[in-house]
């Protein structure tokens, strides 16, 4: 009965709609509805005029506010640290001093390499050429999705799929590119998939985003067999067989393995590298 | 200034500022649905026509600054400001219960729209997508909202009694 009547006064209502001149609201997200879902079905990704427009009137206010952010946080962070700066500063001497010393012997390294590799006749491994810099300023306030917003677009020679790194590793891939501003899409992303290795065994792998898994900071590798050599705490970096991604980046870290008995195949999670909760500077590198 | 040209500036700065500070507001990788929270509100205290044009305007420009297709937020944004605008014209006379059920109903619905667009089609479970998204941002989401509204309340009181 309830059901019935439910049933009556919602068929009531919509005839109240389409043939009362004063309901003609109605009407309006009747239109509305079906442009809407004509623009869903033919904008994609890509950049449009909608969002070229908006960025050009969005990135200047959005460094602004990025702006103040910085001054206010750096000021607080200022006073909060005078008791400890003789000692920050003194730890920082002497780090400064080993990674001086590392820095040498990689060097070293690197001559070696470079004489084996021309002994060979091999070509020389580029490092990775970066584009330009830039900072995030805004992310995607959705749970689902994990998106964010670069100041650097076409004008600064950002190009659709360029790879973004930071000092940690792989953060992700430039989705959108505006005029004055990217969108770049994070690999935990679960639309993401990124071609990598097994770091010890050079064995591919496909690593893809799994947002929705734990607090959300995690990829998964898909296809994993009972019988691949991997182990928990195994780096994994980018593979030599991507079109997009050059070799040897660094990606995260295995966290854990599940061996599902029913199947020939095992759930591997990936902790990336990079902490996408205190994300402020990326570098932008070419692709392959 | 015109109260439509207030709302529609409010609006704008409102959607840049969400893109900035939400990261501050993420537990376990679930952020609240603040945009959810304003078109309700707007829907419950403007009406039905406002608070579809608001969540439409609202919803177009999350679109447009993050959104992955135009139109996707605008629509889910559009229908939450005429169902909120609907309830407040039946039911609502500053009862928080209407609210609450308000937010509830518009929180879950656009996470279902969500889940039917980009989780269906890769055959995610839909019990996973539930107890990992769509409850846990339903009730940050509630909270949050309970909280501005008795803000609102506060502070309405305190202008009520300096006039």
């Amino acid at each position: 009965m309830p059901v019935l009547c439910t049933y009556h006064y919602i068929t009531q209502r919509m005839m109240q709609v389409y043939t009362n001149k004063k309901s003609h609201k109605g009407k309006y997200i009747v239109v509305g509805t079906i442009i809407l879902i004509i623009t869903i079905a033919i904008t994609s990704e890509k950049a449009n005029f909608a969002t070229n427009i908006t960025s050009y009137i969005t990135t200047p206010v959005y460094r602004l506010f990025n702006g103040i952010n910085s001054l206010i946080g750096g000021s607080f962070n200022y006073i909060a640290r005078i008791g400890t700066l003789e000692t920050d500063n003194e730890k920082l001497l002497k780090e400064n001093e080993k990674l001086k010393y590392d820095n040498f012997i990689l060097n070293e390294f690197k001559e070696e390499n470079k004489e084996l590799r021309n002994l060979l006749e091999m070509s020389e491994k580029d490092t990775y050429p970066v584009v330009t810099g830039a900072g995030v300023i805004g992310v995607d306030p959705s749970s689902y999705s994990k998106i964010f917003i670069i100041d650097k677009g076409k004008n600064n020679g950002v190009t659709e799929n360029m790879v973004v790194i930071n000092y940690q590793g792989l953060v992700g891939k430039v989705i959108q590119v505006n005029d004055i501003s990217s969108k770049v899409m994070a690999i935990t992303d679960e639309e993401s998939a990124v071609s990598c290795m097994l770091q010890r065994s050079k064995e591919p792998v496909i690593l893809k985003g799994a947002n929705l898994q734990d607090n959300g900071d995690v990829c998964k590798l898909d296809y994993i067999t009972t019988d691949t050599d991997i182990i928990e705490g195994e780096d994994i970096i980018t593979s030599n067989i991507s079109d997009i991604y050059p070799e040897g980046i660094p990606v995260g870290k295995v966290i854990k393995i599940q061996t599902d008995s029913s199947t020939l195949v095992r759930q591997v999670y990936v902790k990336p590298n990079v902490n996408y909760r205190r994300i402020n500077n990326v570098l932008l590198i070419k692709n392959k | 200034m015109n109260n439509t040209v207030k709302t529609v500036l409010g609006l704008f700065i409102f959607a840049i500022i969400n893109t900035i500070y939400i990261r501050y507001f993420n537990i376990m990788g679930i952020t609240p649905n603040i945009n959810a929270i304003v078109v309700v509100l707007i829907g419950l205290n403007m009406g039905m026509a406002k608070g579809a044009y608001y969540g439409l305007y609202l919803g177009l420009l999350i679109d447009m600054i993050v959104g992955s297709s135009l139109g996707l937020n605008a629509l889910i944004y559009m229908y939450i400001g005429y169902v909120s605008g609907a309830l407040a014209k039946r039911m609502y006379n500053e009862s928080i219960l209407i609210s609450t059920i308000a937010i509830i109903i518009a929180d879950i619905f656009y996470n279902l729209v969500i889940y039917c667009t980009h989780y269906l089609p890769k055959d995610y479970e839909f019990i996973k997508y539930c107890i990992r998204v769509l409850l846990p941002e339903a009730i940050y989401t509630l909270g949050l909202f309970l909280c501005i509204y008795y803000l609102m309340v506060l502070i309405r009181k305190q202008i009520n009694q300096g006039l």
